[in-house]
Parts: structure tokens; sequence; C-alpha cells
């Protein structure tokens, strides 16, 4: 278990290494001069000097990255233009806002969805079938950040019901918070819910066939038993490994229902870096989605493993 | 007084019908061996009984066992019954045992269901029935996964499971055919000595009337979906009334007769779509004249001591 | 259920253009309720010009923030311009742009997938690479890749087919490694054909089947992401109609005047709901084993 952990670890290395040169790399497809996109078409000389100055812009592209991953190693990511405070720190503080809006969401997409699956593959052929599949298709059809307007208009507007945004952190009034959470995570989780629903009805029916499904009904299991331990356990582990794949697309999601639902987090920071062209917000910002992208995925893959005995043990 | 009587079984899948007209009895501490070629119908016949039949199968007749109608049963009182009074196990031991829980969490759900065991008590019999099973080590086993676990000492653990409430019937499907032939002389002799220190009635099901000969008192030999010829094993051995019988066991190699060819039957079992309508072995049979391919023929009690179902038993015999 | 999958093997896996594909895929109600869906939608955008009751961008202030009425059938927004006739427009801009990522994705993504399963050596950096563009949310990598490159149409396509390139060559991988262990893959390799030509003449034409679903898909992604790109205000740039574009316009007024939002982002949903059922028909049409292993 110990060496399979350590091996994912040391295979995650070079996409991190990659992912970091790819997110310092975005200034330079910036076509003609980044300064003067930057500062604008006001800007005098000397504020454009100055500018290039900050941002390392008059040293050669090799001591650029260079100065960059030195930097990095020690957690620096540089300096915002805009909002005169560092990246990281910038980052940090809307993190939670984030962090709570993707995983509340992975959440309910999970057990929504595995539970549409379910439904699906026992009725299998049937009108519950096929309205759990249709629904499912719809999730994934509709575009979410639209969703989310539709849904403030109804649920705030016209009921009055919920907060039509803002954030409230949990440790200052979980009900508050919740009240805040639940139309954005339930929009976002809409798409990713759809997906998890057809990929358990695909692996529950593959396992329903399975000759230890028949042993565990010769046992005089009830069918819950059945339907939930025996079958689910062993369908679950292909549909966990889209749970890290499902998280990076909540983060992504994420960027534009922030805006939606004016939540303070970090996909509304890189928004509003990108519209003012905050160049080292935008490389800290991908920089670190897709590290914590990477990282959930090895997550998962601890999981998977948890989940299954036979990677465990280093069969297969 | 019987254990288990079925009567007259049929099952069909939409209109096709697979099996028809199968009738036997097991009497209680019995082992009777169902006998016949893939797509006879023998491994329906079990799941019939369990009452698992695959999606879309129905059954119809009558199947008793200690007094109770199997066929009109509720699920409910059915799943109360399977695993406890009369347990299965199967012919893969590979894939029947499920790979993500422990082989002593597969044997103490048993328990804790029919006997409402609590965990640590559960637990606890499991080991001992893997060391009843005689696999070695039991209490590191009971943790283990079944991919650690070789196919035969698989095949010992779902003889645990099945064996966990002491059930009155063990039905056995091919229970050794997966297996290599020196682990399946220890499995038959594992099933035949349990059955002897437990008092079961087995229901043998198998392609190999080697194994028959071994430990079953009867036989019964299915082909096509229907009862061919049924009796005493050492009848059914001596003097076999149906070709087909004749024929099977003319296909059993010998360590002691004359090394050569084997004769092997002819062509192979009809599909249900379409089975002949009289003798449904008449199209392989070497003595089918044409009055068997009119109706089918009824099994009938034949001075040999068997039953059979050929209108020429006693020309052929 | 060994039967059928026990065949293929024996056969070359079933080709795009095979005889009884259409008639099959055209039986096959997914999808022709997606080709219902998206071809009325799709025959809507590209007919605007003829259908579009007035010009999308001429203000008009005396019709500002109209409900929907006979004249302005989805109202007005608030410059007074038609929503109706906004919309149809945004349709081409978004049937364009999707298309062309699909195009750019299955050419590009194509390419490097057919070489990452044929040449084991450039597989293991190649794929590096797309693990680690897959690192980046799509819809995050091509919103801050367009607005690098600066507003327009093209650089949308660009960014969207970078973010969505390794999708597509990780499907073609996958088929590349399936149909190069094919009995008559080896049989062209023995009479000494050369690596090119194997892919290019026996590998890749039978590989081709999941590239064709999973770029049905893209397409539908591909017309997701660039409404949330111009919502955002990184899509083709004003005055150009966008669906996206246009629910930004609504956004403020949502309290007032919600029609404004509304109808752009049904039309969406139409769109991709049509083309996420012509991948299912596709996919079960052409080779059904694709079930699980896309998307």
């Amino acid at each position: 278990m110990l060496r399979y952990a350590a091996g994912r670890l040391v295979s995650a290395l070079p996409v991190l290494l990659i992912v970091s040169l790819l997110s310092f790399g975005i200034v330079w497809i910036v076509p003609g001069d980044v300064a003067v996109e930057m500062a604008g078409p006001t800007a005098t000389a000397e504020e454009l000097a100055r500018l290039r100055e900050r941002l390392g812009l008059t040293k050669p592209w090799h001591e650029q990255l260079i100065g960059w991953y030195g930097a990095l190693l020690q957690g620096d990511l540089g300096e915002s233009i805009l909002l005169r405070q560092g990246v990281g720190a910038a980052i940090v503080e809307r993190l939670p806002v984030t962090l709570s809006l993707t995983f509340t969401a992975l959440l309910i997409a999970f057990v929504c969805g595995t539970a549409l699956g379910v439904l699906a593959a026992v009725r299998a052929g049937k009108a519950a079938d096929r309205a759990a599949m249709g629904t499912a298709l719809i999730g994934f059809s509709l575009p979410d950040f639209w969703l989310g307007l539709v849904f403030v208009y109804l649920f705030a507007v016209v009921l009055g019901w919920l907060p039509t945004g803002g954030y409230v952190p949990f440790t200052q009034d979980p009900l508050g918070w919740a009240q805040a959470m639940i139309l954005p995570a339930g929009t976002l989780a809409l798409s990713q819910m759809g997906l998890f629903a057809r990929m358990t009805r695909a692996a529950m029916l593959e396992v329903l066939r399975q000759d230890y499904v028949r042993t565990a009904r010769a046992k005089g299991m009830p069918g819950w038993i059945v339907v939930g331990k025996h079958a689910l356990r062993n369908a679950l582990i292909p549909v966990v490994t889209v749970a890290g794949i499902a998280c990076g697309v909540l983060l992504g999601g994420a960027v534009v229902i922030e805006s939606v639902f004016s939540l303070p987090g970090v996909g509304r920071l890189i928004v509003g870096a990108i519209q003012r062209r905050d160049y080292p917000v935008i490389q800290g910002g991908l920089l670190l989605t897709a590290t914590i992208f990477v990282l959930v995925n090895l997550a998962v893959d601890l999981l998977y493993a948890a989940l299954d005995p036979r990677i465990r043990h280093g069969r297969r | 007084m019987s254990l288990l009587s079925v009567q007259d079984l049929a099952v069909s899948f939409g209109p096709t019908r697979v099996l028809e007209g199968v009738s036997f009895d097991i009497a209680e501490g019995e082992v009777l061996g169902v006998v016949g070629e893939s797509g006879s119908g023998k491994s329906m016949t079990a799941l019939a009984i369990m009452g698992l039949l695959p999606i879309g199968g129905r059954a119809a007749g009558r199947i008793t066992f200690q007094d109770r109608d199997l066929l009109t049963l509720p699920e409910r009182a059915m799943q109360r019954l399977r695993g406890d009074s009369v347990a299965m196990i199967f012919q893969e031991p590979m894939s029947s045992l499920n790979p993500v829980l422990t082989i002593g969490e597969q044997i103490a759900e048993v328990l804790r269901r029919h006997r409402g065991m609590r965990r640590r008590d559960a637990h606890a019999e499991a080991v001992s029935l893997l060391k009843l099973v005689e696999i070695a080590a039991a209490e590191r086993r009971v943790d283990e996964y079944p991919h650690q676990l070789s196919g035969g000492m698989r095949q010992r653990a779902m003889i645990a499971i099945a064996l966990a409430c002491r059930p009155k019937l063990l039905i056995a499907d091919e229970p050794t055919t997966a297996l290599d032939a020196t682990v399946q002389a220890g499995i038959l002799d594992l099933l035949r000595g349990l059955r002897r220190e437990l008092g079961m009635a087995v229901l043998l099901i198998t392609h190999d009337l080697g194994v028959v000969s071994d430990i079953c008192e009867r036989v019964v030999v299915m082909y096509a979906g229907r009862v061919a010829e049924a009796g005493p094993a050492g009848r059914i051995f001596e003097q076999p009334a149906h070709p087909y019988t004749r024929a099977l066991l003319a296909a059993i190699p010998r360590l002691e007769g004359p090394i050569g060819d084997l004769p092997a039957i002819p062509g192979v079992v009809p599909s249900p779509a379409d089975f002949p309508k009289g003798c449904r072995f008449a199209p392989r049979c070497a003595h089918a004249r044409p009055a068997c391919e009119v109706a089918p023929p009824v099994l009938r009690a034949l001075p040999s001591g068997t039953e059979a179902a050929c209108i020429r038993a006693e020309e052929v015999s | 259920m060994a039967g059928v999958e026990a065949l293929p093997a024996a056969a070359p896996a079933p080709r795009v253009k095979a005889p009884g594909a259409l008639a099959r895929l055209l039986a096959h109600p997914s999808f022709r309720w997606g080709l219902l869906l998206f071809g009325a939608v799709a025959v809507c955008g590209l007919l605007a010009d003829w259908l579009a009751p007035y010009d999308p961008l001429r203000n008009n202030f005396r019709t500002r923030f109209q409900p929907p009425s006979e004249t302005f059938w989805f109202g007005t927004d608030r410059f007074g311009r038609d929503i109706l006739s906004r919309t149809l427009f945004g349709i081409q801009v978004s049937l364009r742009i999707g298309l062309g990522v699909a195009l750019v994705t299955a050419l590009v993504g194509g390419a490097i997938g057919a070489v990452a399963g044929f040449w084991r050596r450039a597989d293991g950096p190649i794929m590096r690479v797309m693990d680690a563009l897959m690192a980046f949310p799509a819809v995050l990598l091509a919103i801050a890749l367009a607005a690098a490159l600066g507003p327009s149409e093209l650089n949308v396509i660009v960014a969207l087919s970078i973010a969505y390139v390794p999708r597509t060559a990780r499907v073609m991988r996958a088929g590349v490694l399936v149909v190069r262990e094919f009995p008559f893959v080896e049989g062209a390799r023995a009479i000494g054909a050369s690596p090119t030509r194997v892919l290019l003449r026996h590998v890749l034409p039978n590989a081709m089947a999941p590239l064709v679903v999973q770029q049905t898909y893209v397409f539908a992604l591909a017309v997701l992401a660039e409404a949330v790109l111009s919502f955002l205000g990184v899509g083709p740039p004003p005055p150009t109609p966008t669906l996206g574009g246009v629910i930004a316009d609504g956004r403020d007024f949502i309290q007032e005047a919600p029609w404004i939002s509304i109808t752009p982002g049904v039309v969406i949903a139409l769109v991709v709901l049509g083309l996420n059922l012509m991948g299912d028909g596709l996919r079960d049409a052409l080779d059904p084993r694709l079930r699980t292993a896309i998307r």
C-alpha cells in the first residue's frame, strides 16, 4: 500500500512540472507587449518601464523562468498588480469559498448521481430507468451558469426563499453557509451528477450479472443488501476514478458559478484578473487549480486502492 | 418422506420451454446426482429450486421442500430459506466470491442474517467453518480476500459459506469442473466427509459420470430439458436402459480398459428453440426408429431397476 | 453475452462507413431525436438572415426592455435590440465555433493520439503533456487562453481546441492501442508495409469510430464552453451577438427583464441536448462496446 502510494506520488511529479511550466508560459502567448496590454494605452513610457521591471520582463526568458521556479520553491507566486497584494495571500484568502463550493457540489453530484444510476440499473429498461437517464442527460446538457441565473430568479426573486448571492463562512453561521451554498453547489453539481449517474448505471449493469451477486442471493441476502453492499461496492470502483476528473470540471465550473452568485472565491479572483489582465494572478490561479486537481486525483487513486483489495495487494 | 420433491417442473423463457416434465425426489441425507451435457437443463433445475432463475425465467409445476411449495412461496420467505436450510455452491469459485469482501465477512454475513449472530461471534464461527472445510491457517485466511486464495481454497470457502447454517439440502452445481484434477479429488472427498458428518442431503450436478459413481446413491440423467433415465447409481452403471445413458457411460475414460478412441456421441444437444417433437435424443440415437419421432416417450419403470424414457429400452439393453 | 464479446476480436472493428451503419443510425431513437433537435436549431441559425425579424445590432431606445409580445416574440434588451434576432445570429456563432473546435481537435488530437498509440517511445512524453493539459479545468484554461490571445472568434476556437485536445487524443490513443493488435495489422507488418503506411491505411480507418463519437460530445462541450467565454466577456468581441453574450446582457436585469437571459439559454440547452443524443446514438450504432469507455 505504501509503495503504491509512493509510486503514484512520483508519477505525479513530471505532470506538476509541466503544469507549472504551462502556467508560466501563458504570458508568452500574449501577442505584442504584455506591459502595454496590462497598463492600457494611456500609460506613459515611465509607467511602462516600471511595470516591466516589476514583472521581470526586462530579463531574458530563461532568467524569467528560473526566477519563477526559484520563487515558487519558496512558496512565492508573485505580486498582484492590481490588488497590491501577494498572489499567494490573495488566493489563500479566497480558497475556502471555492473549496467549499467545489466539494459540496462534488458530494451532491456523487450522492445523487450514484443513486440515480443504481435506480436506473435495478429498473433497467423500465420507466424509472428512462426517467433517471433522461434526467442525467438533461443535467449535463444545460449550461450551468444560465441555470444559476434561472434559479436565482426563481428561488430568490420570485419565491424569496434564498439569498441572491454572497457567502457566509461555515465557522460563522453554518445555517447561513448552507443557505448560501445550496443554489450554487446544486447548480454546479448538475452536470457531473449526470455523468456519475451514467457511469454508475453502466457499472451496476455489469456487476449485477456477476456470479458473486448470484452467490449473495443464494445466501438469502435481501435485495437491498445484494444491491447496496455486494453490487455497489464493486460498481463504485470505476465510478470513483471519475470523481477526480469530475472535481477538475467542477473547479472550472466554479469559476463562472462564483461570478453568477457573487461568491468571493478564487474563480472570481481569476475572472477579475483576466478581465483586467493581471497576469501574475492568472498564472498563480492556473497553477493552483491544476495542482489541486493533481492532488485530488492522487487522493482518488489511494481511495481506489482502499476500495479494491486487488490493487492494495499489488495484483492487477 | 422425502426432503425435496420436484414434480413435473417446467421452466420457460417467453415462448421457449427449456425444461419440462422434470420430476425427482431426494430423501433426507441422500446424495442425488443430476447428470447431463451442457444444455441439458440441469443447472436450470437447480436455479429453479433456489428461486434464482435468470430474469424472464418462469417455473411451473411443484417443488416441495419440507412440506412447502417453493414455487408459491413469497420472495421474503424464500430469502429466509436460501443459505439457511437450502444452500448452493457454484461452478466457478474464481468469480463466485465477492472480490471486495473478506472471506470471513462473506461467511459471517450468512450467520448474522439467518442466525442473528453478533459480529464477533460470527467471525469466530467463520474461523471454525474454515477449519471444517480443512483450510490451513484459518485464523489468517479468514481476513484475506478471494484473490489471495487458490482456486481449490476458494471452492472450500464457498462450501464453508454454504454450510454456515448447516443446511438440510446442499445443491452443488459442477463444484469441481473448474478445478485441477488433483484438487477435484480433494473437494469431492471433503463433500463426502461433510455430508456424512452433517447428515445433509446433496443434489450434485455434474456432467462427469466418474464423479457420480464416486459419491452418489441415486442418479437422474437429463437430456435436452427432460429426464432420460433415473434410478439407483449401481443399477444405472451396471445396466443402463436409455441409449443416451449408455453413450455417456461409453464416453468415460477407464484406467483398465484398452487405450483407444473414446466413442463420442455424434452431434450436439439441440437448443430449446428447435427441440424435436418426439424423443429429443432420437436425431443422435443409433437405435432410433420412426416411432421415436412421433411423441415424447414417457418415463417408465423397467425390470432392470431404473426408470427410462425410451420406447425401445428393453430391446436396447 | 460471451458470444457477443468474442465476435469482434475475430472480425475487424466496424468501420464508420460500413454499409448499413447509416440505416442503423437513423433507426436509433436517440440519434433521430438528437438530429431533429440539433437540426431544427441549426436550420434556424443558418437561415437567420431570412428568419430574423429585426437587425440584431440596431439600437432602438424607444423599444428598451420590451417584454415578449406580438411585435417582439422574445422581448428586447436594454438597447431595445430584439432578443429573437440576436439569438438566431448567436446560433451561427455557436455552431461555427463548436464545429471548428470539433474539427481542429479531431485533426490535432487525432494525430497526437495516433502517434502516441502507435509509437511506444513517443507515448510516455506525449501523454504526460496531455495529462498536464488535462490538469487545468478545460473551461478555466480556455478562458485564460482566450483572454491572453485577445478577443476574436478564431482565438476562441484556438483556446477551446487547446483545452479539449487531450480528451480527443486519449480516445484516439486507446482506439489505436486496440486496433494495432488485430491480426490484419500484424499481417500488413509481416508483408513489409512501412509503419506509416500501416498506421494510415490499416490502423486509423479502423480506429475512427470512437473518434467520431467523441467529437460529437466535444462539439457539445465546445458550444457550452463558448457560451461561458462569451458570458464572461472573453468570447467573440461585441457587437457580435453570441448566446452567452445575450445571457450576460440580461444578467443585471434578471429581476426586471428575465426574458433576456432565458431565451438564449434554452437554445443552448437544445443544441447541446441534440448533440449529446446524437453522440449516444452514434456510440450505440457504431460500436456498442463503447458504452462505458467514452466520456
